[in-house]
């Protein structure tokens, strides 16, 4: 763009420039503009950072949470388990082990008089793998007052959810554990022993593995106490291949803990 | 802008893979996936629901089997209900039904409910029902499809649902006494799967001779209330169970080896008591190898040579001397043979041959005469002199004991054909005319062995040129060879070996026309008694295949071994004489040097040179190659108890299928039962 302004400058100046007529104003550049209050406010967040609590510089975090599974059937399930977790500059990668209660419903007890079924998933532990990246963080004033100001961070989270049914591999062959423990169905001879852990009227989720997405919000109290609400959703993109019965559904989950 | 262009489009594959992954609800037409979780019928079915009611024993037995593609929960029941002239019964849960026999609860998988149950049933049951409750608290319900049958009054190996008999190990020494269940529609070992346990016991033991009852009681059960009054009682206790076979602990006594049959006082229970009637136990036949093998030791022949050349002429000695080479008479003797159209020039030539076969003949060792024809005659009319010599001097060899002739190798200069029937099988003349589509005569064995090959062009690329030679040439293949290659390229024989069998003083031959001879080595027989039985197995070994039997008795009658059994049975021989068919009398083992020639023309220049290889190769009969041709896997012989019953390879029992008459055809591979191996045999 420089050398084409620059050219038609030489040219407009030239002493035997041929015919002379009125200078063109050029529009080229003007969407390039930036107005000067956006590219002051820009940068405000980086450049002066308002930090109650750096959740950045922290070494580890650690905590309890629970939660609900809003899975669309009949059953309810609730979580509860711990975590931990580590930030990467932006990014904060957390690990959970929670086991999963499950009860059914009146709707089941029903269902189970009748040749129907619905797919749901027995009492288990979960493992989760998760991978935050900060998107919005400032600083905000506490209600009522007697609590301090707090760094609220807002992060959009992806992981990976591995099941595990205690029992379930229970009479299989040694080398074939090995096999069924990293297998994304699971398998006959688990379903065959779930069929004693499961509900009346549950016909057994297939999954191993889900893919879930969100985000999280952490409230960072000084000196590193956090509360961090979350809410995920799985994605079904393996469901086909995973033989899975359940399709979109939802957590919501609290965690309180702290990071040193 | 390229990194916001690719974050749009991934993100849109994303969401894109996202939606597809919503099946839609035909239905509703909403995402099946993001919506409220369906619930799914389980698609039960019975497969089993078989109920047989038994009128001698006044049992009804109820068989069952319900798939479902979920599983079916402990909360399921399967209910019954029958209604008889004096008696109804409404839906009733299985379990609260008292069962007449045992019944083993049986798992069949998460997604199959499975079982049976026996009740007592006074009168004929009509309006038999059977059904699966999803659940004891339900009331939905899948009605089975039954399939009701009445077994009236009868005898009992037709009319019980249990009949008891007895087989014996492989030593036809230890007796297993064994139940099975017998119903309309479910096999013996099903009713077993099915959780049905029954217990019967055996006692009071004895053995004798029996004639076997009726035939169409093939196990023999309850041929009569007692076991016969001249048996021999045996001092067995009482073996009981409530598995499907059960053992004798004691073996049979020395002196119950020629008895065929245990008979035995077998009970069984029902609902309105006991039955208590005869079992037998017929001894497995006994079978043995018929005859091991025949045995006839190879030994090496010791080549007698002759060079036939005209002697007045060359006509080619680059020829002469690779058909020497080839043969490697090198320093054998040379008859003339310019004035084969006189008259006694055969007689002259096999004086010639027996002179010197005699004189080697004291040297102990069988010989092969071994001649290279070096000629020009194109009518024929010298090898068929030569023919007649030949004739002349192997046909009496032929049938002599050893040391003597087995046959005659030849390298004619030209492609010929034996015309002497009895000569083909004798002589394996080379190169020879090749068979053609419409000859109507077998392929004699120089046919077959050593056709004349057919020319080869040559393999040419730019200024090379390339063949081979075959190793026993026709004198134009071989000119024509050397003219465009040289001599050198040609090849070289390295070693002949001559194998054929050794004949003791009372080998037989017996001519089988143009087919070839069967020969009789050492008085090899088989002995049999009228009532033995054969079978016959046909096997990968061709030995089986080349043997023959003779009734002695009976000249002229060959038969091979495969209708052996047959002829046994239709008109059985004391004796039988075995023979070897064959082909060639003896086998050449020839080790050669083959060279690739190359030829490569350079202006006017033509420079020949070859890449040399080592070949061998086998003429004659290759039966030859071994001695010993093993039978015993090929025919066994029973020599008792021929009509009894036995097992097949499975290890099944085939009460109606008699050695005699189901295994002159078949393999014999019996599988006997084992002391040890369970309760449950393997009994369809």
């Amino acid at each position: 763009m420089i050398l084409e302004v620059l050219t038609v400058a030489l040219l407009s100046g030239a002493p035997d420039g041929g015919v002379t007529s009125e200078p063109v104003p050029d529009t080229s550049i003007e969407r390039y503009r930036t107005p000067l209050e956006a590219l002051t406010e820009r940068p405000v967040g980086e450049a002066s950072r308002a930090v109650r609590f750096d959740w950045r510089r922290s070494r580890v975090g650690f905590g309890v949470l629970a939660s609900s599974l809003l899975e669309l059937n009949n059953y309810s399930s609730f979580r509860i388990g711990g975590y931990v977790r580590k930030a990467l500059g932006n990014i904060m990668l957390d690990a959970a082990v929670t086991y999963v209660f499950v009860w059914g419903s009146d709707a089941t007890n029903k269902l189970a008089l009748t040749p129907y079924r619905q797919f749901g998933r027995p009492q288990r532990l979960e493992l989760d793998i998760n991978v935050g990246y900060a998107i919005a963080e400032g600083v905000v004033t506490s209600r009522p007052g007697l609590l301090p100001a707090a760094q609220l961070v807002l992060t959009a989270n992806a992981g990976v959810r591995y099941l595990f049914y205690p029992g379930g591999l229970a009479g299989v062959p040694g080398l074939d554990v090995a096999g069924a423990l990293f297998a994304p169905r699971i398998t006959d001879a688990e379903i065959k022993n779930l069929d004693k852990a499961r509900l009346p009227a549950m016909q057994v989720d297939r999954a191993r593995y889900s893919v879930l997405a969100g985000f999280t919000l952490d409230i960072y109290f000084r000196p590193g106490i956090a509360v961090t609400p979350r809410v995920l959703m799985a994605i079904p993109v393996f469901a086909g291949m995973q033989g899975a019965g359940l399709g979109w559904w939802w957590e919501l989950s609290l965690g309180v803990g702290a990071s040193l | 802008m390229r990194t916001a262009r690719a974050t749009s489009r991934l993100l849109a594959v994303l969401v894109s893979t996202l939606v597809g992954s919503c099946v839609l609800d035909p239905n509703s037409g909403l995402p099946l996936g993001c919506g409220k979780v369906p619930v799914t019928d389980i698609n039960a079915s019975f497969s089993i629901s078989d109920v047989t009611w038994f009128q001698d024993e006044q049992t009804m037995f109820v068989f069952y089997r319900v798939d479902a593609e979920q599983g079916i929960g402990p909360e399921s029941l399967m209910e019954l209900k029958y209604r008889t002239d004096d008696l109804q019964v409404p839906w009733t849960d299985l379990k609260l039904l008292a069962p007449v026999h045992t019944h083993l609860p049986v798992d069949c998988g998460v997604t199959s409910r499975c079982g049976s149950l026996s009740l007592k049933v006074d009168k004929v049951p009509r309006e038999v029902g059977l059904r699966l409750r999803y659940h004891r608290d339900g009331e939905v319900s899948l009605e089975a499809p039954v399939l009701f049958n009445v077994v009236g009054i009868g005898p009992a190996h037709l009319a019980r649902s249990l009949l008891v008999y007895g087989v014996f190990n492989e030593n036809n020494t230890v007796v297993q006494w064994r139940a099975r269940n017998q119903f309309p529609t479910i096999r013996n070992e099903q009713a077993t799967e099915l959780g049905l346990r029954r217990e019967f016991w055996v006692t009071e033991p004895n053995y004798g001779d029996l004639e076997f009852p009726a035939s169409d009681n093939v196990y023999g059960y309850a041929f009569s209330p007692v076991c016969p009054n001249e048996f021999t009682t045996l001092p067995w206790p009482e073996r009981r169970t409530s598995e499907r076979a059960i053992f004798e602990s004691t073996p049979l006594p020395l002196a119950a080896s020629t008895a065929p049959v245990v008979c035995a006082s077998a009970t069984v229970t029902d609902a309105i008591g006991q039955l208590t009637t005869t079992a037998i136990a017929r001894k497995n036949p006994q079978v043995r190898p018929a005859f091991p093998g025949l045995r006839s030791p190879i030994r090496e022949n010791v080549p007698v040579g002759f060079i036939l050349r005209p002697c007045n002429r060359v006509i080619s000695q680059e020829h002469l001397d690779m058909q020497i080479q080839r043969l490697l008479l090198a320093g054998e003797p040379e008859i003339c043979i310019e004035d084969f159209l006189a008259v006694g020039f055969s007689d002259r030539l096999a004086s010639t041959f027996k002179t010197r076969i005699d004189q080697r003949r004291a040297e102990g060792k069988d010989m092969v005469l071994v001649l290279a024809i070096h000629h020009d005659d194109t009518t024929g009319r010298l090898g068929r002199a030569i023919e007649a010599a030949l004739e002349r001097v192997l046909v009496p060899e032929r049938d002599k004991s050893s040391p003597r002739v087995s046959g005659a190798a030849l390298l004619d200069s030209t492609a010929y054909r034996v015309s002497s029937a009895t000569l083909k099988q004798l002589v394996l003349w080379c190169p020879s005319v090749a068979r053609s589509m419409f000859d109507l005569d077998a392929a004699s064995p120089s046919q077959r062995d050593c056709p004349v090959v057919p020319d080869q062009p040559d393999l040419v690329l730019g200024p090379f040129k390339l063949n081979q030679l075959p190793i026993l040439p026709t004198r134009q293949q071989f000119q024509t060879f050397v003219e465009k290659y040289s001599v050198a390229q040609t090849g070289s024989m390295k070693k002949i070996t001559y194998q054929a069998p050794e004949r003791s003083a009372v080998s037989e031959n017996i001519p089988v026309g143009e087919f070839g001879l069967i020969t009789k080595f050492n008085n090899e027989t088989i002995s049999a008694a009228p009532q033995d039985a054969f079978s016959f197995c046909t096997t990968e070994d061709p030995a089986p295949a080349r043997t023959v039997v003779q009734p002695v008795g009976a000249p002229g009658s060959l038969v091979p071994l495969q209708l052996l059994p047959q002829l046994h049975r239709q008109s059985p021989f004391p004796i039988y004489a075995l023979g070897l068919a064959w082909e060639s009398p003896f086998l050449i083992f020839a080790e050669y040097e083959t060279r690739a020639a190359i030829a490569a023309s350079v202006a006017t220049f033509t420079l020949p040179f070859g890449i040399v290889g080592t070949d061998e190769k086998y003429l004659g009969a290759e039966q030859w190659k071994r001695d010993l041709f093993p039978l015993a896997d090929a025919l066994a012989q029973c020599t008792r108890y021929c009509d009894h019953p036995t097992f097949d390879s499975a290890g099944v029992f085939q009460p109606g299928a008699r050695f005699r008459d189901a295994f002159a055809e078949q393999c014999y591979r019996p599988k006997f039962p084992v002391p040890g191996e369970g309760g449950f045999p393997r009994d369809p």
